[in-house]
């Protein structure tokens, strides 16, 4: 029986450690990948915007060569506000599931004032074609860089469904952590402190498995070169990646210092109880036959 | 006291049993995947080694270069006196190379080899815009880490952009071939290029 029950409860406290894994491991993706605000902080933080610029602006130059046009034409058609707005548009189509489309309305505009003011003479009716479809050509270039997918609406309706299955999975892992560890406790009913040892085993173990994630995802992975459609963009997912890792290492280190506390204040009062008991037992007995 | 080491000894074997059943677990049913995903991910992961160290060029007794260029530096500066040019050259015909300068066909020869050698760039103001200016012997000069070529122009001609015969890579005869798009001052994609044949003079 002695052993059934230490069974039972050896598989009720990897449900719990899996349980705490799983809830650590959602918390994390719901609230950066799966978060606007964060995104949006992260584009700060990586100066997202001045890089998109840069990058823009070494794209356009590759038309300008061939274009007959000097370099001038180009410059401060695009500015960090436009590009800061469209990413906004672009976030809230894929997080919010708005349809907005980017205007390309004003790169126009200042396109074909610094080429009118490049000109020194009229154009042809020919040459007006030709710079239409090189006004047409940057904006394309503009469109291109800003947004790499045409799939913004298909990225939210699969964003807005593991939304749906992450709020469903927490409430059966909330269930599971709460019937788990009333189990744990409920079977330690005669030596009630050792369930807090016992539920310090899988905080601790959640914490190493963390930690364990952290090394393993580090030696594998080389996040740190990761070259992904542009320079910009790069250097958000190397930052998110690297955001994500370090704070499941922070988690892990948090939980396993809770997990042993518990396991050393668990043993700790037990023995001490069990101490105290067997003295009180001795007296017991010195009381009982004078000795 | 020794209850209490007993005790915490015990737990934390129990905690690495745990351990190692998840991991286990995770590495039969997850193992291939998570991989799979791994590699995918390193895919991407390119290594950027700073190798900027260039071996020294020299041509051996034979004219052939020793120790190319790395794809994409400069090797070499192009003057056009007639029409105040003075560029660097890169190995290499990308549209990032030709933002810098003047581009070396990849497939041509380098100068001194006795050969054809192919450069090119766009024809903006900074570049070869003013090659209509250009007349039959103008000289070219190209400076090199390894040597001075001095070039004589004994043609020029209007191609389109698909003839290439009209760009010939041989090896009998060191010929320096420059050309930009063409008209000078095109609005758009241009498709005719304006070549300009140069003879090594010494």
């Amino acid at each position: 029986m002695n052993t059934v029950i230490k069974i039972f409860k050896f598989i009720l406290m990897i449900i719990l450690t899996v349980s705490i894994i799983s809830m650590v491991f959602i918390n994390l993706v719901s609230s950066t990948v799966l978060n606007k605000e964060y995104i949006l902080g992260k584009l700060d933080e990586t100066f997202y915007y001045m890089d998109i610029r840069e990058e823009l602006e070494n794209n356009f130059e590759n038309y300008i060569g061939q274009s007959g046009f000097e370099e001038e034409v180009l410059q401060n058609i695009v500015t960090e506000d436009k590009i800061k707005e469209d990413t906004g548009i672009i976030l809230s189509n894929i997080y919010d599931g708005t349809s907005q489309e980017i205007s390309t309305e004003e790169i126009e505009q200042n396109l074909r004032t610094n080429i009118e003011n490049s000109l020194d003479t009229d154009l042809t009716a020919t040459q007006e074609k030709m710079v239409d479809q090189y006004v047409k050509t940057i904006c394309d270039q503009y469109l291109n860089t800003m947004s790499h997918t045409s799939y913004e609406n298909d990225i939210h309706n699969m964003i807005t469904k593991v939304n749906e299955y992450i709020g469903l999975a927490n409430k059966v892992i909330i269930i599971a952590i709460v019937i788990s560890a009333l189990l744990i406790v409920i079977s330690d009913y005669k030596k009630i402190v050792k369930a807090l040892s016992h539920l310090g085993i899988s905080l601790f173990t959640s914490g190493i498995f963390g930690i364990i994630v952290y090394i393993y995802i580090n030696i594998k992975v080389k996040i740190d070169n990761i070259l992904i459609l542009n320079d910009a963009i790069s250097e958000v997912i190397r930052n998110v990646l690297n955001n994500i890792l370090s704070t499941a290492r922070n988690q892990g280190i948090t939980l396993l210092v809770i997990g042993v506390a518990m396991i050393l204040i668990g043993n700790g009062i037990y023995a001490y109880l069990n101490r105290k008991q067997g003295k009180d037992n001795e007296q017991e007995i010195i009381d009982k036959t004078g000795m | 006291m020794k209850k209490f080491v007993k005790a915490t000894i015990i737990d934390v074997i129990v905690a690495l049993l745990i351990l190692a059943v998840i991991i286990f677990s995770i590495y039969i049913f997850l193992g291939q995947v998570i991989e799979e995903n791994i590699s995918l991910i390193n895919q991407v992961a390119i290594k950027m080694e700073n190798n900027t160290e260039q071996k020294e060029m020299e041509l051996n007794e034979n004219n052939r270069l020793q120790n190319y260029p790395e794809y994409g530096t400069q090797y070499a500066t192009i003057e056009i006196p007639k029409i105040d040019i003075n560029l660097p050259v890169y190995y290499g015909d990308t549209l990032e190379i030709l933002k810098k300068g003047v581009g070396h066909s990849s497939g041509s020869y380098f100068p001194g080899e006795g050969g054809s050698i192919v450069y090119m760039g766009h024809n903006s103001r900074n570049v070869f815009r003013r090659f209509s200016e250009l007349q039959l012997g103008n000289e070219i000069k190209v400076t090199t880490s390894y040597g001075e070529f001095n070039y004589r122009i004994y043609d020029m001609q209007l191609i389109n952009e698909t003839e290439t015969d009209k760009l010939p890579i041989q090896r009998e005869k060191e010929i320096l071939m420059v050309y930009t798009c063409y008209p000078f001052n095109n609005i758009g994609y241009a498709t005719q290029r304006y070549v300009v044949y140069a003879e090594l003079v010494e």
